[in-house]
């Protein structure tokens, strides 16, 4: 039988940890483009190169190369920052990006139509305010989600802090970003990998935590799901989820979407074990040479729930207890204002298709601009590519609704239907965007 | 053809100097094996009536016709004078002044020499080595010696066929004598072309009577030869925009279809050819003249309608102080009068303007012939040609930036650019020729490295030398330096050197776009900063080429100055002798417009 790894595995092995040629890609002036190899490692690095789609032909014609930009996408644990991150997200938004700031249903943004030239400023800028890109793309562990939860605040505060450490715990140890991006000093040898290995995961992989009743997550859709379990407030545990995943490929019927099964209940001082004994199992069973069939919910379905939770209780040196009962009754963000148990206001703004934006119609861009100049609180970036205004003060909160207001922020007439919508951002862009 | 090209380098021992060689090389390159057997008979018969021949090369030729030229005007009044003393029995030697020998001068009997003159009144670059000899100490008598200089040049400029009038006083001063006194003509220089070369063939007549001349029977095999005053007629193939809508120069790649028997070309060479005017600056002119486009006008022998002469044959869009000058005799307008009488201020007037501007600034009466004769012939424009005859036989490739520019609440186009890239449709025809230019080639051995510097339009001719090399199989190190505005808009044939470094032909592309970034970054900012590698090449034997506009290329010189003296611990005096002792050897080839 002659079976071939995918190729993407011999450009990860031969990477030294994620560095492949990036730095002589950068130095070409003659491409707006990476390597091709590059290009894959790159999305280790939080970002994708992308061509105007609309211009391919004409430039061909041209005797020039497509018009390539990048797409850098933030790691943002929980999709929380603070006013003070957001000012300099919008600023890197407008010098570096293409003048927006797009929201996305993993609770973070991104940046479209970076220039090749502009993708280390750019990382440097939002390294200043503690943000990087590690992982948001690539076969990594991707950005942690956790339930944005404006009407518990205190609860919402002790769980994120479990998505950043299951987020910081699970970010690949090279050094290459610092490196490349970051101007630090390069390692002299002897760097490893420890949780994955030269060769990282076999592909994406997706971490989320939900706080019943609320499933804005949609946790049984991640590779590896949290479900808090809260008593009088305070959190006991998380129900552990394993094996989900909505994708297909079209006309492949050896793909399927799946539910993510439930492994049981772990008190949270096992949670990060925990996490990293489902990521090495994966690293160790996932498939390597079908890309398609490389995700977590393949492996289960080879290796068994039974034989997987097995395994994974193995490498954890745990046990999982039975998992408690849970309920969930909603999904999806609660537009306007909500009052937390502690008397501080939310605010979700309804952001369509996460596009933020100044257009002739409503200057989003500059009103959020203006909210953090005064805000107090924290934003967090929904799972619906909605925006929530946290933590506001009741004194502040008619002036914040007025800003609001005056940036066509907050609008009193929108169908049920535009709300519930969501939307990729497609042409001309995206590679996988159908026209 | 190819195997006898390639083999060049194990040739055995033979008589032939290199650039002999090269020569025989060029000539037979692109024949076929009948054609070959043909040529090798063709030759043979000729050493058999000449069987002096291999001293003759040594010995001095009684008359030699040297030409200087930048253009190719100097080298086609050249060729023919040569014509028509062949035609006569007599046997001129035609040489281009960078093949000249200038030590050989002192066994010249008879020295005719077309010369023109470049920016501020220097020789062709081909005629440098001929004029530091005579400026130098090693001259020797010239007594013996017979001369006569046409001298071509620009009579808006100061310096008017200066480099003419220098030759003329470095060979007087080492005692030669003149067999005619020096001729000065114009741009419009056909004319006292045609009459020099009379003068010329009568006085050669008297000094050397036809039966001391030595006569080689050769006939021309050629049935036509294409050149200035035959053009080629080729058809528009296609034509595109290659800069983005947004960028600030439209430039065209244009591709033309030729008779690869009747049009053979070399990588470096340009095209010249001739264009139509815009029809509606036509109709404007007549409008406003208030003449017929029926009515008739002769032009030397021809008869034909006053639109004809305007649209084909007469000068419109490069406006001439003389013409300003003989359009204002006509007029009463003192402002024009004392316009005519101050060279300065005329050579500003012209800087933007075209004919139609003084037509419809200064209204006069005239005449359909009068406006004819005050007109000057359409001169042909050059383009480097951007495409290798070796890989692509049958097309010429240009490289054509549309001049534009809004003056004087008008907007004004290029004659050729204008009609090249905006008014000539595919398949339509343009009457085309090639320009040979001999000091810029690839280098003789494949394995020389080439240093390629080039800012817009000027990258073209790299095109044709990596063509070539790609279509030979050559594999030597190559380096492009290139400079433009902006990097998305206008990087011309951006894939075309992505693809030769994909291939290995390009091993190094260095970029400068200067509206990219604050600094305005131009190619010899680039050149100097990449200053050690550069040298490094150029003490691996590279060749330098250089092409585009003037003070592009004057700034290139700068930074190679300052290289050499950063990089090759030179002082000033001898980084200037290191640059040029590279230009003398072929190592240093420029084209500049």
């Amino acid at each position: 039988m002659d079976i071939k790894l995918n190729p993407n595995e011999l450009i990860k092995a031969n990477s030294r940890y994620l560095r492949g040629t990036l730095k002589q890609s950068m130095a070409d002036q003659a491409s707006g483009a990476l390597s091709a190899d590059d290009a894959q490692i790159s999305k280790f690095h939080g970002f994708y190169e992308q061509d105007d789609r609309d211009l391919r032909l004409t430039r061909q014609q041209q005797f020039l190369e497509p018009y390539y930009s990048f797409m850098l996408r933030a790691r943002l644990p929980g999709g929380v920052c603070t006013p003070q991150q957001w000012l300099t997200i919008d600023t890197v938004g407008r010098d570096l990006g293409n003048g927006t700031i797009r929201l996305t249903t993993r609770q973070t943004f991104q940046y479209h139509g970076i220039l090749k030239a502009n993708l280390k400023p750019l990382i440097k800028r939002i390294n200043q305010v503690m943000i990087d890109s590690i992982g948001g793309c690539g076969d990594v562990n991707r950005n942690v989600l956790c339930n944005p939860n404006p009407e518990d605040s205190s609860l919402h505060q002790e769980v994120h802090l479990w998505a950043k450490r299951i987020s910081e715990h699970l970010l690949p140890k090279t050094r290459a970003y610092h490196e490349i991006w970051l101007d630090g000093e390069a390692v002299a040898g002897g760097e490893t990998e420890p949780l994955y290995g030269e060769t990282y995961l076999p592909r994406k992989f997706k971490t989320a935590i939900a706080i019943p009743p609320h499933n804005d997550v949609d946790v049984y859709t991640n590779d590896l799901g949290f479900v808090a379990i809260t008593e009088a407030d305070q959190l006991l545990g998380f129900n552990v989820l394993a094996g989900g995943g909505m994708g297909t490929t079209h006309e492949d019927n050896t793909t399927f979407p799946r539910l993510a099964d439930e492994l049981g209940f772990i008190p949270p001082e096992h949670t990060l074990a925990v996490a990293e004994a489902v990521v090495a199992v994966q690293r160790d069973f996932g498939d390597r040479i079908s890309r398609r069939h490389a995700r977590l919910k393949y492996t289960i379905e080879r290796m068994g729930v039974t034989a997987f939770k097995a395994e994974v209780e193995k490498r954890a040196g745990i046990l999982f207890e039975t998992a408690k009962p849970v309920s969930f009754t909603s999904q999806g963000d609660r537009y306007g204002w909500v009052e937390d148990n502690r008397g501080q206001w939310h605010l979700t703004l309804y952001i369509e298709n996460g596009r933020i934006a100044d257009t002739p119609e409503a200057t989003l861009m500059s009103g959020l601009r203006e909210i953090a100049g005064i805000h107090q609180g924290d934003f967090r970036i929904t799972p619906n590519q909605n925006l929530i205004v946290a933590r506001v003060p009741k004194a502040q909160k008619d002036r914040i609704e007025q800003l609001a207001r005056q940036h066509g922020l907050l609008s009193d007439h929108r169908s049920p239907t535009r709300l519930a919508s969501i939307a990729c951002v497609a042409l001309p862009t995206c590679p996988q965007g159908n026209g | 053809m190819e195997v006898a090209f390639q083999n060049r380098e194990r040739v055995p021992q033979h008589p032939l100097d290199d650039l002999q060689l090269t020569r025989l090389q060029q000539a037979i390159d692109g024949l076929n094996s009948d054609q070959l057997v043909w040529a090798s008979g063709y030759l043979a018969a000729l050493a058999a009536y000449q069987p002096k021949l291999k001293q003759a090369a040594n010995e001095s030729p009684a008359l030699t016709l040297l030409y200087a030229t930048q253009s190719g005007n100097a080298r086609s009044v050249a060729e023919q004078l040569a014509d028509r003393l062949q035609a006569s029995g007599y046997a001129p030697r035609l040489v281009s002044a960078e093949n000249y020998r200038p030590r050989d001068l002192s066994k010249e009997k008879l020295l005719i020499v077309v010369i023109s003159t470049q920016g501020e009144g220097e020789p062709p670059e081909s005629a440098y080595g001929l004029f530091s000899y005579l400026q130098g100490k090693k001259t020797s008598s010239l007594s013996d010696l017979r001369y006569a200089i046409f001298a071509l040049g620009d009579s808006s400029y100061d310096q008017y066929c200066q480099a003419g009038k220098t030759l003329e006083q470095l060979l007087d001063a080492q005692g030669a004598k003149r067999l005619l006194d020096r001729v000065d003509a114009d741009v419009d220089y056909q004319p006292e072309a045609e009459n020099w070369q009379q003068q010329i063939h009568s006085a050669v007549k008297q000094h050397q009577p036809e039966e001391q001349a030595r006569v080689i029977p050769l006939q021309r095999s050629a049935p036509v030869r294409h050149d200035r005053n035959n053009p080629y007629q080729a058809e528009l193939l296609e034509r595109r925009r290659i800069t983005t809508d947004d960028a600030l120069s439209e430039v065209h790649h244009l591709s033309l279809e030729i008779d690869p028997q009747l049009i053979q070309f070399q990588p470096g060479d340009a095209l010249g050819l001739y264009f139509r005017n815009d029809p509606a600056m036509i109709d404007e002119l007549l409008s406003i003249t208030g003449l017929s486009c029926e009515a008739k006008v002769t032009l030397g022998d021809d008869e034909m309608s006053l639109s004809r002469a305007l649209c084909e044959r007469l000068e419109l869009t490069q406006l001439h102080p003389s013409v300003v000058r003989a359009w204002s005799s006509l007029t009463d307008d003192h402002r024009l009068h004392a316009l005519s009488e101050n060279i300065e201020q005329l050579r500003k007037f012209v800087s933007d303007r075209q004919l139609i501007d003084l037509v419809s600034t200064f209204p006069a009466d005239v005449d359909a012939q009068g406006l004819v004769k005050l007109l000057h012939h359409q001169q042909s424009r050059l383009y480097s040609i951007a495409s290798s005859q070796h890989a692509i036989e049958d097309e010429i490739h240009l490289t054509v930036a549309t001049l534009q520019y809004q003056s004087h609440d008008r907007n004004h186009l290029g004659g050729a650019s204008g009609d090249l890239t905006r008014r000539i449709e595919e398949t339509d025809r343009v009457g085309v020729y090639v320009v040979e230019n001999p000091s810029f080639r690839l280098p003789t051995s494949p394995d020389t490295p080439m240093i390629m510097v080039g800012a817009g339009t000027g990258i073209a001719p790299y095109r044709a030398f990596l063509q070539q090399q790609e279509s030979l199989g050559v594999h030597g190190r190559n380096w492009l330096v290139f400079g433009n505005r902006h990097f998305h808009r206008d990087f011309l044939y951006q894939t075309d050197w992505l693809n030769y470094r994909k291939s290995g032909l390009l091993e190094r592309i260095s970029l400068a776009f200067s509206r990219d970034n604050q600094e305005r970054t131009y190619v010899q900012a680039r050149l100097y900063e990449e200053g050690a590698e550069l040298y490094h090449w150029l003490q691996e034997g590279a060749h330098l080429y250089v092409c585009g506009g003037v003070e592009m290329e004057r700034g290139v010189y700068q930074s190679l100055l300052a290289i050499a003296q950063t990089h090759g611990g030179h002082d000033d005096a001898s980084a200037a002798e290191y640059i040029e002792s590279l230009r003398i050897q072929g190592r240093y080839q420029r084209d500049v417009y």
